[in-house]
């Protein structure tokens, strides 16, 4: 016991001396943690760029593949596009969402930031735009199956509803997760005053 | 605009009173001084994505340790996805002047040999934070962080003979 003492002691002298060593000879800039977000923003907004590229690309092909060689049924080349459209949505949405807060934005930043002002108030609209057209898109595709047999119809009806609403579903509940604590921080700065 | 202003001077604000908690642990739990950097950035960032969502339940030093150790201890699987990083501004490098303090290297020398997560939890203990504060932090179960930190002190005690 009297070791474990011991033990905690001293390395709780190392780490006092650790902490105090950092306090004395260390400024930390204000500016330090807002460059560091921007760079990762930046760096967000770059990976999300390629991949939207990528992605842009294996959808313009998928398409190719039906139009020109006639290989792919049509409902599946405009699923696979729908998914790849929000795929590409979603990741520049989270980028947005990770500067947003920041007011203080600098260099090439700073236009980009009210570009994402701009969008990210219309988010919530732009979601249930997204989700409208993807109600219309899975119907058109479901009433297309349907003329082909009941059977293709009746698949793609019972594979392609439930997964819309799932997505519909977790969509809303992290929006509505979102505008929760939007509004308790509201509520604490009402408290506050 | 004023509260989102208001937002960021009073994160500058935390940061500024944790910037010892912040740096030594990314100390800790680096090898060189680039890779304390990298760390200290990766948590900034992530301190200021959390920030929105801290509530106060905990003390402020608890949710910077929380993030901050989080951050170290999953920092291999993003290394490669890692931005270059911003230097922060400590004027000694604790990794090439030993002499200017000891007591840190001394630290880095002994926690250094631990696994990462060991190494969270017993900065943890040693901020003297009870065990169920320490469990929470660390996802697991209170008898776990005491049977734990008697297999770490063992283990330390090794290390120091």
């Amino acid at each position: 016991m009297e070791n474990n003492l011991d033990i905690k002691q001293e390395l709780q002298q190392e780490l006092c001396g650790l902490q105090q060593h950092i306090e004395h000879h260390s400024t930390f800039r204000s500016d330090v943690w807002r460059r560091a977000v921007e760079r990762h923003a930046k760096h967000l907004f770059n990976r999300n760029l390629f991949y939207s590229i990528v992605l842009a690309v294996g959808a313009a092909f998928v398409t190719f593949l039906h139009f020109a060689e006639g290989i792919l049924d049509l409902w599946l080349v405009v699923a696979f596009d729908f998914l790849m459209a929000l795929i590409i949505v979603s990741g520049i949405l989270t980028t947005f969402n990770l500067i947003r807060p920041l007011t203080g934005s600098r260099d090439g930043l700073q236009t980009l930031r009210e570009t994402v002002n701009n969008c990210t108030d219309s988010s919530r609209r732009g979601n249930r735009i997204i989700q409208i057209l993807g109600g219309i898109l899975i119907v058109a595709i479901i009433v297309y199956q349907f003329n082909r047999s009941t059977f293709d119809g009746l698949i793609t009806l019972f594979s392609t509803v439930p997964t819309g609403l799932l997505v519909g579903f977790l969509v809303n509940k992290r929006e509505k997760k979102k505008y929760r604590e939007l509004a308790d921080e509201v509520d604490e700065l009402l408290k506050e005053k | 605009m004023k509260n989102k202003e208001e937002k960021e001077r009073a994160f500058e604000q935390l940061v500024e009173r944790q910037r010892q908690t912040i740096y030594s642990v990314c100390y800790l739990f680096a090898n060189e001084r680039q890779e304390a950097d990298d760390l200290a950035q990766e948590a900034l960032i992530r301190l200021w994505q959390g920030f929105d969502s801290f509530r106060g339940q905990s003390t402020e030093k608890t949710w910077v340790y929380r993030v901050a150790l989080n951050t170290c201890i999953s920092a291999d699987r993003h290394s490669r996805r890692r931005p270059d990083s911003n230097p922060l501004d400590v004027d000694v490098d604790l990794f090439a002047d030993e002499e200017q303090c000891p007591a840190a290297s001394r630290l880095h020398r002994r926690i250094g040999k631990l696994h990462p997560f060991d190494r969270a939890l017993i900065l943890l203990w040693l901020e003297d934070l009870p065990y169920d504060e320490i469990a929470a932090i660390m996802g697991i179960s209170v008898d776990n962080v005491s049977v734990r930190l008697v297999r770490i002190r063992e283990k330390l005690k090794k290390i120091t003979d």
